[in-house]
């Protein structure tokens, strides 16, 4: 048996195979880690493993939530994910890059925080919340065009 | 796509949460699919033409 037949046929094989992808961006950051700063290996280990482990929580409620939904709503949070969520990354981008131009990020990056983990956090929860918004719109929005 | 699964259901005195029962979907789901606005994937057509015992073509046109 191959792999994709694997991949096929066993739905708990798939779901950690997707965790082990998810575990991958650990190495990835883990890596940038070590390559640029005086990182920890306890700490990246603890750090990538915490992460993976949450994606394994996220990700297994996810599926059984999906599993729940008919085909509508199926296809509902599939649009709104495609037009919502990269819609509103469109606009959170064109945001942040106004405010990176605007000459006034210095004062605006001083009130996220001095730490620059603080400033990274901040930048990815300013898109996600773009993106989630961007998502409740467009949902809404299939549902009410559909009443 | 038109359809007539209002007149059916109708003919049959069940409510949308009826039918939404017995095709295994939600209340709005099955507005959603009276009102033309929502076509069904050919699994869901085709479990609704068991529910009504009619075929596709009688239920559904372009």
């Amino acid at each position: 048996m191959n792999i994709s037949t694997a991949l096929a046929r066993r739905p708990l094989v798939r779901y950690l195979a997707a965790v082990a992808l998810c575990a991958a961006g650990g190495v990835v950051g883990g890596g940038l880690a070590f390559a640029f700063g005086s990182a920890s290996p306890i700490g990246v280990f603890s750090a990538a493993a915490g992460g993976a482990f949450a994606m394994l929580v996220v990700a297994g409620a996810s599926v059984l939530w999906w599993k729940t939904l008919d085909e509508a709503a199926r296809e509902a949070h599939k649009w709104a994910w495609w037009w919502g969520s990269t819609g509103g990354l469109a606009v959170g981008g064109v945001a942040v890059i106004t405010l990176s131009g605007s000459g006034a990020s210095g004062s605006v990056l001083a009130a996220l925080g001095s730490d620059p983990v603080d400033i990274l956090l901040a930048g990815a929860f300013a898109c996600a919340l773009f993106q989630v918004i961007g998502y409740a719109l467009a949902w809404a929005g299939w549902w009410l065009a559909r009443r | 796509m038109n359809n007539r699964l209002k007149v059916l259901r109708a003919e049959r005195n069940w409510s949308q949460a009826d039918l939404a029962e017995q095709l295994g979907v939600s209340r709005q789901t099955v507005n959603a699919l009276e009102t033309g606005r929502y076509d069904p994937s050919l699994p869901l057509a085709f479990k609704i033409a068991r529910v009504f015992d009619q075929t596709i073509e009688s239920i559904f046109s372009e």
